[in-house]
């Protein structure tokens, strides 16, 4: 995994340092002159060769130093301290939500299968995946700010704050699961061990909780960790239409404002969030699953018999 | 799939013929399939014919009549400057689909030479490119969107390129894994023997028996692609102000959306007729392709 988030470090840095657009014109704004601009660039260090750069980057990274904004000149890395958190939390609220209802609904649609409650799971989940994700939004806000007035239609502030980003960040990811969990519950429901399952008469309940679901999990559990990567990119576009101060609405300004190294630092943290949840849903996978743990063994063990062989 | 286009001459053409007919033929029985064809072949015929079709100038700015609610004279109402919704979302049918569409080609069409180029030799290349699409999927594909559109610019071009760059990634993962399938087929060993260049197994016998997921997997993505696009378009770095894309008509509505609701819903419901349009041709067209898959 850290290998991996080299890279992508490396990759966003050189997407940056390739883009157009000039650190010193941004800083200067219109009190550009060729000779401040030579300074500025010398006092970033932009006037070195791009390795030179990358390592500079790198190593103040090791530090979790982002660097300055070049609009504001704050920190980066303060701003991003009271920030990373209210992402998170619309990103693990969200992601909570899409588990829960989307499993629910695959569920209830593969054991109605063909049945009503079935064709109606189905037709939800193919509207919510047709949804744009700020076009559900602003349908939240006019109804439930405008019209009905409960919940407020921007900002920060308590827990209401949070309710319609949250809701309209899930629906797409609720769809894409409802249909996933639904497939791969029916994949499982016509086994034998189900057949013995209901023959030695537990209650249809058990059935599905304790005997189906389990087993169709793998499929869904891979479809909630890619959905993570869906509400974390999801949440840049809603925190904008919620006006919430996080890593999305942050990054978006960045990018409006030209403010490349805090593009680059919202981008990281990001990626990394997604690669470390990634990788807990891989240990959760394994400790689901016995035969993805003994897969891992297996090939533990063919790697050692491997090397001595080279030896 | 069958494996007939290994078979060289001109029965290759009939039987290729029939295989599509079949495929038609059972795309037919499948009611939202054809449902979701007619609704895109309607809307494929409003993006052409969408500017003759249109009652007013689309971009004829009119304050007197600003801000009107739906009526006959104005089948979708008016914006803030007085232009007829119903006419712009017509001419903006257009620019949606161009985007959705030029930016799975652009998708598709790196996915399928990265990806055959990856499962055909497999081996060290196969690794290098795994390794990359490996890299550049840990990032998430909306925020590399949209930091490829923050970096190009905005414009309807720009939006293309961010949307197509980020999607060959996905791409050469299908193409790479349905190349892998045939790689150890009889015909291309037979095709090699015989002194058939490498690209031309590629091109003439691996890629036509490996084709179909690609399919599927292009009518889908043109969905998820307006759908991105349209983010994109309301963060401000997608398609800009006077173009009518439908998009950019969601968000410029935002801000009436409490006197002028319909100025958003309106294009919003459009582009949710259009993905959902292209969800249930898709999901048919899978089941048709592979009859195996279909429960």
């Amino acid at each position: 995994m850290i290998p991996v988030i080299i890279a992508v470090i490396i990759v966003v840095f050189t997407l940056l340092y390739l883009a157009p657009g000039d650190a010193a014109s941004v800083i200067l704004g219109s009190t550009y002159t060729e000779e401040a601009a030579v300074q500025i660039r010398a006092q970033l260090g932009l006037d070195q060769p791009y390795i030179v750069q990358l390592g500079n980057y790198l190593w103040n990274l090791c530090h979790l130093d982002f660097g300055e904004s070049w609009v504001s000149g704050v920190s980066v890395a303060s701003e991003l301290s009271s920030r990373v958190p209210r992402t998170l939390a619309i990103g693990t609220a969200s992601i909570i939500i899409t588990a829960l209802a989307g499993i629910l609904l695959g569920v209830t649609a593969a054991v109605n299968q063909n049945k009503w409650q079935d064709t109606v799971s189905m037709i939800l989940a193919l509207l919510g995946t047709s949804l744009p994700g700020f076009f559900f939004a602003l349908l939240l806000v006019l109804v439930f700010s405008y019209n009905l007035g409960w919940l407020p239609a921007y900002g920060m502030g308590g827990i209401r704050y949070y309710i319609l980003p949250v809701l309209a960040n899930s629906v797409g990811g609720i769809a894409m699961l409802a249909r996933q969990t639904r497939s791969s519950m029916l994949e499982v429901i016509h086994s034998d061990y189900i057949t013995m399952a209901k023959s030695k008469g537990l209650k249809p309940r058990d059935v599905i909780y304790q005997h189906t679901l389990p087993n169709a999990m793998i499929p869904v559990l891979t479809t909630i960790g890619m959905q993570f990567a869906g509400v974390l990119g999801g949440g840049v576009i809603i925190e904008t239409v919620f006006s919430i101060p996080g890593v999305g609405y942050y990054l978006v300004t960045g990018c409006n404002n030209r403010d490349y190294n805090v593009v680059m630092a919202c981008t990281i943290v990001i990626s990394v969030t997604f690669s470390i949840v990634m990788l807990l849903v891989d240990l959760l996978m394994a400790a689901v699953d016995p035969r993805i743990k003994a897969q891992f063994a297996e090939s533990a063990l063919k790697k050692k018999k491997g090397g001595k062989a080279h030896a | 799939m069958p494996e007939n286009t290994a078979v060289m001459g001109s029965e290759e053409v009939v039987k290729k013929e029939n295989q599509v007919l079949a495929v038609i033929k059972r795309l037919s029985y499948n009611k939202s399939a054809m449902a979701g064809m007619i609704i895109f072949a309607f809307i494929v015929f409003i993006a052409i014919f969408g500017e003759m079709l249109a009652p007013y100038n689309y971009a004829t700015v009119d304050p007197v009549n600003a801000l009107q609610a739906p009526s006959l004279q104005h089948l979708f109402g008016t914006d803030n400057l007085g232009r007829d919704i119903f006419s712009r979302v017509l001419v903006g049918c257009k620019w949606s689909l161009l985007i959705g569409v030029g930016a799975q080609i652009i998708a598709c069409g790196g996915g399928i030479i990265l990806g055959c180029i990856s499962g055909f030799f497999g081996g060290r290349v196969d690794q290098v490119i795994m390794r990359c699409c490996d890299v550049i999927q840990a990032i998430p594909s909306v925020l590399l969107n949209i930091c490829l559109a923050g970096i190009l610019g905005p414009g309807v071009f720009n939006t293309i390129l961010a949307m197509g760059l980020t999607g060959i990634t996905g791409g050469t993962r299908l193409m790479r894994s349905s190349i892998m399938t045939v790689r150890k087929k009889e015909y291309l060993e037979a095709a090699s023997s015989i002194n058939c260049s490498n690209s031309r197994s590629i091109i003439m016998h691996a890629l036509p028996n490996s084709f179909s997921p690609m399919i599927v997997s292009f009518t889908m993505s043109i969905g998820s692609g307006v759908i991105g696009a349209s983010g994109l378009t309301y963060l401000g770095l997608g398609v800009q102000a006077p173009n009518p894309e439908w998009g950019a008509l969601v968000s410029s509505g935002r801000n009436y959306l409490q006197s002028a609701p319909y100025m958003t819903i309106i294009p919003g419901i459009c582009i949710m007729i259009l993905v959902l349009s292209l969800n249930l041709f898709g999901d048919g067209l899978r089941d048709a392709l592979d009859p195996k898959l279909k429960k």
